[in-house]
């Protein structure tokens, strides 16, 4: 019997997105080892990429930081010539980088030089952007700033959500890598700097930054066009969550529209048994809501229960 | 042997069963060596492939024999596993589709279901008979092996599945064979089926 030659890499990922692109490139490629972040003592945090190393049977290493990393490859204890990461979280010394032959590539989830850093799809969310992608790129010691050598485009849906979007993005990352990856590796496919994707795409050159979100970007500023928090409730719906109070009720807003009424920015209306929030411009009808304690609920139920925190 | 002895379709030896060995001789030892180097070889003159597996008939000798590579994922590791008169004892698992090749079926590659885990009993070359559990594509290999013993090729299980036939091109890559153009009635692939009156 034979089969064909499948490439042999070692993949450095920690998150859920790590997690589970591992599992989708294991099945077209050989994966020498699984470089991850080792499960926290004193913390319930998670890390996903491990267990999935662990049932595919992979090797596992877990440096705590990029010291640690580069300590790890020095002791060449790997036979691969190139190196994927996803969704790491240490930072890749150049040692490391050079141990790999043909480099490490990165699957960032971006068009790049668009959203260069941390969290690319938030950003793509909120910015309104009608299309984004992936790119695969070569790191450098900047900053998400290396060659690619290939990409794919994703046309955001009005509906879409950072989970979906994520989901979207981790498939159209292995799909990419399947195919452009084994091209690099022969040759055929050569690294370019990151500003031919702008040219061929016809957007800006000029990079953009993601940077880590935090709890309070999820507070909604009612004063904002109800368009942008619209964006930010799809932007933020995995975390940090788009948030508000009713009077002393914590209220997070799972689904809303924009809808052109006028009225004073943060107050709420129930117009045509729809709960309405006024916004800076225009006003948000809201569709989906989770009163503090409770699960999530229509606006509907939430008008007929709640009626005198509106 | 090298690669040049190993016999590809339409030769009709392929759909023939093999016999069982009896006692190893020093000809059948022989044989196993040359299982390896032509499988080897075969390997060293395919630039996107891998020679995971040879059973004898595949050089034309009709004995049930069969060599696996010890890790069919790097090509570096040159050293097979040998399996003689092996059965399956037991499938289990469920049933999954994957893409195998075959020495025997030049640039073909085909989606074949599968089962994920079997057990196998077998004998040595030292005619001791063990009996190991593979799982994975280590399972699909013995499959496809074992039915080269009793004359089955992996595209007879997958004849009427007109989507499950892939062609390897000079890059190394998959792409659909049109079933209706270049397998269904290719006379190179299918066993001449005699009709009996």
């Amino acid at each position: 019997m034979s089969n064909k030659t499948k490439i042999k890499l070692v993949f450095f990922g920690a998150g859920p997105v790590a997690a589970q692109s591992l599992e989708l490139l294991a099945k077209n490629f050989e994966i020498e080892a699984v470089v991850t972040k080792p499960k926290a003592t004193n913390h319930r945090g998670d890390v996903p990429t491990l267990h999935v190393a662990q049932s595919l049977g992979l090797p596992v290493y877990t440096p705590t930081n990029k010291k640690e990393l580069s300590a790890l490859i020095a002791n060449k204890p790997f036979t691969s010539t190139i190196g994927v990461v996803i969704d790491y979280g240490i930072i890749i010394a150049q040692d490391v980088i050079d141990y790999f032959e043909l480099g490490i590539v990165n699957s960032h989830f971006s068009l790049l030089p668009q959203w260069r850093g941390a969290d690319p799809i938030t950003f793509s969310l909120l910015s309104g952007q009608t299309q984004t992608g992936v790119s695969l790129m070569l790191i450098t010691a900047g900053l998400d700033e290396g060659p690619v050598f290939g990409w794919g485009v994703y046309d955001i849906k009005p509906t879409d959500t950072n989970e979906s979007l994520t989901e979207q993005l981790i498939h159209l990352s292995d799909a990419l890598l399947s195919d452009m990856l084994p091209k690099y590796v022969s040759g055929e496919f050569k690294p370019n700097p990151q500003d031919i994707i702008a040219t061929t795409m016809n957007f800006s050159p000029t990079p953009t930054f993601s940077r880590k979100l935090t709890k309070a970007d999820g507070h909604i500023d009612w004063t904002k066009p109800a368009e942008q928090i619209e964006r930010e409730i799809r932007a933020y719906s995995s975390w940090p969550k788009s948030y508000t109070k009713f009077n002393d009720l914590d209220i997070v807003i799972i689904a809303a529209r924009v809808t052109e009424q006028k009225g004073s920015a943060g107050t709420r209306a129930v117009v045509n048994k729809e709960l309405i929030i006024y916004c800076g411009q225009d006003a948000l009808a809201i569709d989906k809501l989770k009163p503090a304690g409770k699960s999530v609920m229509d606006a509907a139920s939430f008008i007929n229960g709640y009626a005198r925190f509106i | 042997m090298n690669r040049n002895n190993i016999i590809t379709l339409p030769n009709s030896h392929l759909r023939q069963r093999s016999k069982k060995v009896a006692v190893i001789t020093p000809e059948i030892l022989q044989l196993i060596a040359d299982m390896k180097a032509a499988t080897l070889d075969w390997e060293d003159h395919r630039d996107h492939e891998v020679g995971v597996a040879l059973a004898a008939v595949q050089v034309d000798k009709l004995w049930r024999i069969v060599v696996v590579r010890d890790d069919f994922d790097d090509k570096t590791n040159r050293d097979f596993a040998v399996f003689i008169n092996p059965t399956i004892a037991k499938y289990y698992g469920k049933i999954e589709q994957d893409f195998e090749g075959c020495l025997s079926i030049k640039d073909v590659y085909g989606k074949v279901p599968r089962y994920t885990k079997v057990k196998v009993d077998a004998m040595n070359e030292e005619g001791r008979n063990f009996r190991i559990t593979a799982e994975g594509f280590l399972a699909r290999i013995f499959q496809h092996e074992i039915d080269h013993t009793n004359g089955v090729v992996y595209i007879d299980h997958i004849k009427d599945n007109s989507e499950a036939f892939y062609k390897l091109a000079k890059d190394g890559k998959l792409t659909p064979l049109d079933y209706e153009a270049h397998v269904k009635d290719n006379k190179d692939l299918w066993h001449e089926q005699q009709d009996e009156d």
